[in-house]
C-alpha cells in the first residue's frame, strides 16, 4: 500500500483564531468615608466576588482612594484605559458599568458609518487609469 | 395652610410712602420699630461724613438698606479700631463721635459702658502687655507643644495595660469575676467591692472554685476544691477595701491630687508585693497547695500576699461544669460581673451589647468576638469568598505611583538615580 501524504485541509475559522478579551484589568477605587462611595462599598462587599468569578480573565484590583469619588478603571490590551465615575450609584448600576468596561474594546468611541470594516487589502486591487477598459468619448 | 402675618411685623403700606425716596435712606425691609425711631431721631450723616466710616460698615449699611451705624448684627470684630475691641483706640483715632453715634449715647455718657464691653477690652487689664516680638509667646506645634499636649501620666487605664487576647485567658478572668461576685453576694456585701481586689492573675484563687448553676438557673452553687480559697478571696478584697478606704480618707483631707498619689503608692506597693510573691511561689513538685502569709512592712495596712499553687494537675474551674450558664438577670449581679470582667480583661463592652447580655456565656461571646472592621479593606481581606479567587487583589491603602514602580522593580533604580543627582527622594509613598 503506497504511503500517502496527509492531506491538508484548510480550517474554516472565518478569520477568527481565538477570542481574546480586550479588557485585561479593572481597578475599583472607593473612599471609606464619603457618602458618594456608599453604593460602591456595598457592591464590593456583596457583588464583587460574583463578578470576579464570572470573569476570571480580568485582573481585579481593589484599593481605597481617600477623599475622592469612586471610580472604575478598565485597562485594555491596546494600552488604553477607560475610567467611569460611579459616584452615588447603586450596586446594580455599578454592575452595568463593570459589564460595559468588560465588553469594551478599549478603542475610543467613534461614529461608525460603514457596516463592514477590514484591515485587509481589497481583493479587486486599487483602481488604475492605465489598466482595464479604455474609455473613449 | 395660609400663613397669617404677625401683627408686630405688619407695617402699613403708607409707612413706606412717607419716607423720602433717597438712596441712602431707603429702608426696603427694615421694619423694626427701633430702626424707625433712630431714623427719625437722629440726623443723617452727610456724604463727606459717610466716607469717614470704614468700608465694611458702609457696605453693611447698603446691604441692610439702613443709615450708617444702624445695620443689625455685630460690627466687624477684626477691625482694630472697632469699639468692641478697644474703646480707647476709638477715642484716640477720632472715632469717638462715630462710636457715640453707633451706640446711641450722648456726650458724657460714654462712661456707661456695660460690663460686657469692659470685659472684652483687654487693654484695661493691668497685667496685659502687648507683645512687640514673638519671643516668649506660646507656639502651636513643635516638640514642646507635643510634650504639653500629652495625656497626664497620673491617670491610668481602668484595668490591665494590655487587653487579654487568648480565649482561655478571657474565660479564666470571666470565671474569676463570677466567683468573686458570687462570694460577695453570699456574704451579703456590696458586689462592686470585687473590683477593689488586685487584678494580677497570680492572685487568682477563684480558679479552684467550680460554679454550678441549678437547672432552672435560679440558684448557683460554689464548690471549693481548695478549702481556704473562699477565705483568701475575701481577705484580698477586704484588705484592698480597707486600704482603699484609708487612702480615700487621706485623699479627702489632702484633696484630689493627694488621693491620686495615694492610689499610685498603693498600686506600686501592690506591684512590689506581687513580685516578691512570684519569687516565693511554691514549686510544682509540691502536690498540695501551700499557703504563705507574709506581713507587709507597712504598719497600717496588711496586704494578702498568699498565692495559689500552680501544679500541673491543679483544678481549673473555668474548664469544668457549665458555669457559663449562670444567668445575669439580676441587674446588680450583672453590673458587678461585667465591671469586674472589664477590669480583669481590659476589654470594653459597649452599652448596647450589655443590654443584650443575659448569661455569662453571652458576656464571654461579647468579649471574645472581635469588633467589626472599621475599614472596607479589612472586611474584604477577611472575606473567604474573595480570598479563593486568584484574580482579585485587595489593597489596604491607596496604590501610589511609587507602589506601581516598586511592583515592576523600577523604583530602586529611580531612587538610586535621584540620590546620585542629589535630588529629594519624595513622592506619594
Amino acid at each position: 500500500m503506497p504511503v500517502s501524504a496527509i492531506r491538508t485541509i484548510t480550517k474554516n475559522q472565518n478569520g477568527v483564531g481565538a477570542f481574546i478579551l480586550q479588557c485585561k484589568r479593572i481597578d475599583f477605587h472607593y473612599c471609606d468615608w464619603e457618602g458618594s462611595s456608599k453604593g460602591m462599598r456595598s457592591f464590593l462587599r456583596s457583588r464583587l466576588a460574583d463578578f470576579a468569578r464570572a470573569n476570571p480573565a480580568i485582573e481585579i484590583n481593589v484599593s481605597p482612594r481617600p477623599r475622592k469619588q469612586p471610580i472604575l478603571r478598565g485597562v485594555y490590551v491596546n494600552g488604553r484605559d477607560k475610567q467611569i465615575c460611579v459616584r452615588n450609584m447603586e450596586p446594580t448600576q455599578i454592575i452595568k458599568k463593570c459589564e460595559l468596561l468588560r465588553d469594551a474594546s478599549g478603542e475610543p468611541l467613534r461614529r461608525d458609518t460603514k457596516p463592514v470594516k477590514s484591515i485587509n487589502e481589497s481583493v479587486r486591487g486599487v483602481w488604475s487609469p492605465y489598466h482595464g477598459a479604455q474609455f473613449k468619448i | 395652610m395660609r400663613r397669617i402675618p404677625r401683627a408686630a411685623c405688619v407695617r402699613p403700606a403708607h409707612h413706606l410712602s412717607l419716607r423720602p425716596a433717597s438712596r441712602s435712606h431707603a429702608v426696603p425691609f427694615s421694619s423694626t420699630g427701633r430702626c424707625r425711631k433712630d431714623d427719625t431721631d437722629r440726623e443723617q450723616p452727610a456724604e463727606a461724613d459717610r466716607k469717614e466710616w470704614p468700608l465694611s460698615e458702609r457696605i453693611r449699611s447698603r446691604i441692610w438698606g439702613v443709615p450708617l451705624g444702624q445695620a443689625p448684627g455685630r460690627e466687624d470684630p477684626y477691625d482694630p479700631n472697632s469699639p468692641m475691641r478697644r474703646q480707647g483706640a476709638a477715642e484716640e483715632s477720632g472715632e469717638k463721635r462715630k462710636w457715640l453715634w453707633r451706640t446711641g449715647k450722648k456726650e458724657g455718657e460714654e462712661e456707661e459702658v456695660t460690663e460686657l464691653e469692659r470685659a472684652e477690652d483687654v487693654s484695661e487689664t493691668p497685667e496685659y502687655q502687648e507683645a512687640k516680638t514673638w519671643d516668649g509667646l506660646a507656639w502651636v506645634g513643635g516638640e514642646a507643644f507635643v510634650e504639653a499636649m500629652k495625656p497626664s501620666p497620673k491617670y491610668r487605664k481602668y484595668g490591665p495595660a494590655t487587653q487579654l487576647q487568648e480565649t482561655d485567658d478571657i474565660h479564666e478572668a470571666l470565671h474569676r469575676a463570677v466567683v468573686e461576685v458570687l462570694i460577695l453576694r453570699e456574704e451579703g456585701e456590696d458586689l462592686v467591692k470585687a473590683c477593689h481586689a488586685p487584678i494580677t492573675p497570680e492572685l487568682n484563687w477563684a480558679s479552684s472554685v467550680a460554679v454550678q448553676p441549678s437547672e432552672d438557673g435560679e440558684s448557683v452553687t460554689l464548690e471549693y476544691h481548695e478549702p481556704m480559697a473562699r477565705t483568701y478571696i475575701l481577705e484580698l478584697m477586704k484588705s484592698n477595701n480597707e486600704s482603699q478606704s484609708a487612702a480615700d480618707a487621706e485623699g479627702k483631707e489632702g484633696g484630689v491630687e493627694d488621693q491620686e498619689v495615694g492610689a499610685e503608692d498603693q498600686r506600686a506597693a501592690a506591684e512590689e508585693e506581687q513580685l516578691a510573691a512570684e519569687n516565693e511561689q511554691p514549686t510544682a513538685d509540691e502536690e498540695h497547695v501551700t499557703v504563705e502569709e507574709e506581713q507587709v512592712a507597712s504598719e497600717e495596712e496588711q496586704q494578702v500576699t498568699t498565692t495559689p499553687g500552680k501544679a500541673s494537675n491543679a483544678f481549673e474551674g473555668y474548664r469544668h461544669s457549665n458555669w457559663m450558664a449562670v444567668p445575669l438577670s439580676d441587674m446588680e449581679l450583672k453590673f458587678a460581673v461585667i465591671k469586674r470582667a472589664m477590669q480583669l480583661t481590659g476589654i470594653h463592652v459597649s452599652d448596647p451589647a450589655i443590654n443584650d447580655i443575659n448569661t455569662v456565656g453571652n458576656l464571654a461571646t461579647a468579649m471574645i468576638t472581635p469588633p467589626p472592621p472599621k475599614k472596607l479593606a479589612q472586611h474584604l481581606a477577611q472575606s473567604e469568598e474573595l480570598a479563593e479567587l486568584p484574580n482579585v487583589r485587595v489593597f489596604g491603602r491607596r496604590v501610589t505611583p511609587i507602589d506601581k514602580e516598586k511592583r515592576i522593580g523600577r523604583w530602586k533604580i529611580i531612587e538610586e538615580e535621584l540620590r546620585r543627582l542629589d535630588l529629594p527622594v519624595t513622592g506619594h509613598r
